[in-house]
């Protein structure tokens, strides 16, 4: 037993999958918490950009919210490779995972990560993928369109803004799915339960506003714990 | 089944060694890693990783490029059109064999 050499860990996890390698990729990416903090930062700032208006649904309340949803993606682009970089690529390496949705549109990845697709699976496969994409596009539109019906008595330059966050919400999910990653919940959730708020005969910005704070506190400090533990874990590895 | 067992000697020896295996099966499954990710993932030592990272190199099967992401220096390893192909035509091959 004291000559026993522990096999690497590929070779103890009995030949896994490329799905599963391409998972690992990705869990890679989010496990020092840092997207989530970063994430978290810029739903309170959008929070904060609606709290000051009194008014309800003042439009320059929500240009300043998908501007500052721009820039925060924006500056996501930016500064989660800089704060990897200062944290995490000396720790546990630097891993650029892949769209695993586009790659399973090409037919020669999901032939090799499923052996057993023939022809007609494979087609299904992507039909099934493409389907996917097209519901999550669905359920942007409906929850912004929802936020309109909610919305009741506005005017025609605030269906327009609607319109134009709606093509970019769609536009995001469909081209980053990074960026869909760390928001599905928390970006579509926030607006969801922001129209219960809103319901209530308070300043809807304001509670719309207080909801993205407070989602976004909660994001940020669930990102803080995840990379407290990730730097305890790894701070051995660290040259 | 004769002509399945001739691609048993056309298999890709670069390939087919296990630990290029780990690596090349960990770079297809990403756009692009480093050599800190690959030392992590697959186990190996640094002096096997680097030596086997070489020949893929050599092969053309992967890019090695030294770049700095902030001030800290990565050597980031991706596989290559060739490569990929590579990957995807030993995997077609041992599928082929493992039907024998």
């Amino acid at each position: 037993m004291a000559n026993y050499i522990e096999p690497p860990k590929l070779m103890r996890s009995a030949f896994p999958s490329i799905i599963e390698l391409t998972r690992r990729a990705v869990n890679a990416w989010h496990r020092d918490g840092i997207p989530t903090m970063v994430g978290g930062i810029g739903y309170t700032l959008m929070g904060l950009t609606l709290v000051p208006f009194r008014t309800p649904y003042h439009a320059f309340s929500y240009a300043m919210l998908w501007i500052c949803v721009i820039v925060v993606h924006s500056l996501g682009e930016t500064v989660i490779p800089g704060l990897k970089a200062r944290f995490t690529y000396r720790r546990t390496g630097y891993v650029a995972p892949v769209n695993l949705d586009s790659s399973l549109i090409e037919s020669d990845f999901i032939s090799i990560t499923e052996p057993d697709f023939n022809e007609a699976e494979l087609r299904e496969e992507q039909r099934r993928v493409l389907r996917a994409r097209q519901a999550r596009a669905l359920v942007a539109l409906g929850i912004v369109l929802a936020l309109v019906t909610a919305a009741g008595d506005v005017s025609e330059q605030h269906h327009n803004l609607f319109a134009f966050s709606a093509v970019m919400v769609m536009v995001a999910f469909l081209t980053k799915p990074s960026f869909y990653r760390f928001t599905v919940l928390e970006f579509l959730g926030c607006p969801a339960l922001a129209l219960l708020i809103a319901r209530f005969p308070i300043a809807r910005n304001r509670g719309i506003g207080l909801l993205l704070i407070l989602l976004g506190l909660f994001s940020f400090s669930r990102g803080l714990i995840v990379f407290i533990r990730y730097m305890q874990k790894t701070s051995a590895a660290v040259p | 089944m004769k002509s399945s067992l001739q691609e048993l000697a056309s298999l890709d020896r670069l390939i087919h060694e296990p630990s290029r295996l780990m690596i090349i099966s960990l770079l297809f499954a990403a756009k692009e890693a480093d050599f800190l990710y690959l030392l992590r993932e697959s186990g190996l030592t640094q002096g096997n990783l680097s030596s086997h990272l070489s020949r893929l190199e050599a092969a053309g099967y992967i890019e090695i490029e030294k770049k700095f992401k902030g001030k800290y220096p990565l050597t980031v390893c991706k596989l290559t059109q060739n490569g990929r192909k590579a990957f995807e035509n030993y995997t077609r091959k041992m599928r082929a064999i493992s039907k024998l």
